[in-house]
C-alpha cells in the first residue's frame, strides 16, 4: 500500500547514469561521479550520505545546473537540464541549494536587502519582494525586527537561518540542503532540524538532504542514498538502512547512539512500536513501556 | 569552474623532466637572462632561435600546447593593440591605405617585431612557472636576493610575503568559485546589463571573499605567532636548495645559446 502510494507520486528528480570528472584532461583530473542512478519523488525527504570525498556536493551541484553532465542526465520534473539561460534561470528559482555555510555568502548591509536579493533576480515587484522577505524570515523563525539589521552583527544560528531564508524566498519546490548543522551550537542545530522538518510537513517541499550527521538523517529523512568513490552503494528507506550495521560500518559511517539504543531495548524485550528516530519518539516508546 | 580554467598564467604544472630537475635559482636566472637578452636583439630572425628552444622545452616538459596557448590568452588585448598601433602608425613607406590607417613597411616590421617579443616573453616566464612549483620559486627568489639584506633590504619579509600571497591564491580561487556558485544558485548573473549593471554584479562575490580573506588572515597571523615567527629572524629550512652539475651546465648553454644571436642583423 506505501509503495503504491508513492508511485503515484510525481517524479522530482531523476538522474541517470550521471558521470563528472574535474578539470578533464589535465593532470588533476579527478573523477567526482562515475556512475549515478538516482530517484525522488515529489513531497518527499531523501538523504545523501558518504564521508568526504565522495561525490556529495559535485552530485547537488548538477540538480541547479551549475554543473553538466559528463555523461548521462538529469531531469527535475520531467524536464531535462540543458544549457539553455532560460531554462536555468527557471531551474534555480524551483532548485534552491543552500550550500555549507551558507552565511559565508552574506553580502548586503541589511537582512531585508540579503533576502530580497534573490526575488530581485526573479524580477517580481516590489509588493511580491517586500511580502516573500517577511514570509520568509518569518517561516525561519525570525521576525520583521531583524529586516533592518546588519547580517554580519547576527549570532551563527541566526545568520544561518537569515542565509536559509535567501534561498526560500524564491519558493522552491525542491530544497537542497548541504551539511545545514555544521558548525552550529547544539541549540542552533535544533532550530534548524525543526525549520526542515516544518518545511517538510507544511509546506511539502521537496528535501534533499546531504550530510553526515547521521543523527540529523535519521530523524529528518525518508529515504537514503550512500555514496561512496563516486558510486551509488546502498539505497533504501531511512530505518531499514540504519538496521544494516555492517554495511553501513564498511562506507565509513556509523549509526546514531539513539537508534542503536532502541534496537539493544528491543534485544532486552522492550516492545518497541516506532523505530527510534529523535529524542521524543523515544522518550514516548519507553514510557509506554515502563507504564 | 569559473575562475579554475581562467587562472593558468603562473600555474604550475605536475611532472618530470630535465627543467623539473633543475634547481629553481638555474631556472630563475638563465629565463631571466634570456629575457633581457631578447631586447637587445635588433633582429626578428634572432626571435626564431629562442622561439625554437622554447618550443623543444615545452615539448620535453610535456605541457600541452592547450595549456600553452590558455596562458597567452590573458595578454592578447595588450598584443592586438600593440601590433595594430605598429602596423598602422609607424611612418614610412605605405602598402595600402584604408581611410586615415596606413600600413607601412616600416611598421609590418617593427609590429611583428614587437609582438614575437612579448609573446616570447610570456612564454619563457609562463615556462619558468609550469615548470617550477610556488614554494621552489620563492625560494630561489629568496636566496638570490639574499645579499641584498646587508643593504638593509628585508628579502626575507618580502620573499615571506611573496610565498603567503602565492600560497593563497588557489585558496581564494576556490573561495571565489564557491561563492560565485552560492549567488548563482540565488538567481544572480554576472554577464546581463550595461557596464554598470555588470560591474554591480559583482558586489555579491567581493563583500564575501574581502570577508573571508580578512579572517584568513588574521588566523594565519595569530597561528604564525603561536609558533614565534619573528621577521627578520634566521630561519632553517627543511628542504634545502642542491646545485647540481646539469645547473651550470644548463646556464652556461643559455647564455652561449642567446648571446649567439645578438649579432644577428
Amino acid at each position: 500500500m506505501e509503495i503504491r502510494r508513492i508511485q503515484e507520486r510525481n517524479i522530482a528528480i531523476e538522474i541517470k547514469d550521471l558521470k563528472y570528472t574535474y578539470s578533464k584532461g589535465l593532470p588533476y583530473e579527478k573523477e567526482a561521479l562515475l556512475s549515478v542512478d538516482l530517484l525522488i519523488y515529489e513531497g518527499e525527504a531523501v538523504g545523501i550520505l558518504g564521508h568526504t570525498g565522495s561525490g556529495k556536493s559535485t552530485l547537488i551541484q548538477h540538480l541547479n545546473g551549475i554543473l553538466f553532465p559528463e555523461q548521462g542526465e538529469v531531469k527535475i520534473f520531467g524536464e531535462k537540464i540543458t544549457n539553455d539561460k532560460k531554462f536555468l534561470k527557471n531551474l534555480r528559482r524551483i532548485v534552491g541549494i543552500v550550500f555549507q555555510f551558507p552565511e559565508d555568502e552574506l553580502f548586503a548591509e541589511t537582512v531585508y536587502e540579503d533576502i530580497s536579493f534573490g526575488p530581485k533576480n526573479l524580477g517580481l515587484t516590489k509588493e511580491e519582494i517586500d511580502e516573500r522577505v517577511l514570509t520568509s524570515l518569518i517561516e525561519v523563525g525570525l521576525n520583521e525586527n531583524y529586516l533592518n539589521r546588519s547580517p554580519f552583527s547576527l549570532s551563527g544560528g541566526e545568520k544561518r537561518r537569515v542565509a536559509i531564508a535567501c534561498i526560500l524566498s524564491m519558493r522552491p519546490k525542491i530544497l537542497v540542503l548541504d551539511e545545514p548543522t555544521s558548525g552550529l551550537d547544539p541549540l542552533g542545530r535544533e532550530e534548524i532540524l525543526k525549520l526542515i522538518k516544518k518545511l517538510k510537513n507544511d509546506k511539502k517541499v521537496t528535501i534533499v538532504l546531504v550530510s553526515h550527521s547521521m543523527e540529523d538523517v535519521l530523524s529528518l529523512v525518508d529515504r537514503v542514498y550512500i555514496l561512496n568513490n563516486g558510486k551509488v552503494v546502498l539505497q533504501g528507506d531511512t530505518v531499514s538502512i540504519f538496521k544494516d550495521k555492517e554495511s553501513i560500518e564498511k562506507f565509513d559511517l556509523s549509526i546514531p547512539e539513539i537508534f542503536l539504543l532502541g534496537e539493544e531495548l528491543k534485544k532486552e524485550g522492550f516492545i518497541i512500536k516506532e523505530p527510534f528516530r529523535d529524542i521524543e519518539i523515544a522518550k514516548n516508546e519507553i514510557i509506554r513501556n515502563l507504564k | 569552474m569559473i575562475g579554475k580554467d581562467s587562472l593558468v598564467i603562473g600555474q604550475y604544472f605536475p611532472g618530470n623532466g630535465l627543467l623539473y630537475s633543475l634547481d629553481p635559482r638555474t631556472k630563475i636566472l638563465s629565463f631571466l637572462f634570456l629575457m633581457i637578452i631578447i631586447f637587445l636583439y635588433k633582429s626578428v630572425l634572432s626571435f626564431i632561435p629562442i622561439f625554437i628552444i622554447i618550443l623543444f622545452f615545452i615539448i620535453i616538459s610535456k605541457i600541452p600546447f592547450k595549456y600553452v596557448l590558455k596562458g597567452l590568452k590573458p595578454i592578447l588585448i595588450l598584443l592586438i593593440i600593440t601590433i595594430f598601433f605598429h602596423f598602422f602608425f609607424t611612418p614610412g613607406e605605405t602598402i595600402f591605405k584604408i581611410f586615415f590607417l596606413k600600413l607601412t613597411y616600416e611598421g609590418l616590421n617593427k609590429g611583428i617585431f614587437i609582438g614575437s617579443r612579448l609573446i616570447i616573453l610570456i612564454m619563457i616566464s609562463s615556462l619558468l612557472t609550469f615548470t617550477t612549483s610556488p614554494l621552489e620559486l620563492t625560494k630561489g627568489l629568496e636566496f638570490l636576493t639574499l645579499p641584498l639584506e646587508k643593504l638593509k633590504f628585508p628579502s626575507t619579509e618580502i620573499i615571506m610575503m611573496i610565498t603567503i600571497a602565492l600560497r593563497f591564491i588557489p585558496v581564494l580561487v576556490e573561495e571565489a568559485d564557491r561563492i560565485i556558485v552560492a549567488q548563482v544558485s540565488r538567481g544572480a548573473s554576472f554577464d546581463e546589463g550595461n557596464l554598470i549593471k555588470r560591474a554591480k554584479s559583482l558586489i555579491p562575490i567581493l563583500v564575501p571573499l574581502f570577508i573571508s580573506s580578512f579572517r584568513r588572515a588574521e588566523e594565519l597571523a595569530i597561528a604564525m605567532e603561536v609558533r614565534c615567527f619573528q621577521p627578520g629572524k634566521k630561519r632553517t629550512y627543511m628542504k634545502r636548495l642542491n646545485w647540481k652539475k646539469i645547473d651550470t651546465i644548463f646556464i652556461i648553454f643559455i647564455i652561449i645559446f642567446g648571446s649567439i644571436f645578438l649579432f644577428i642583423r
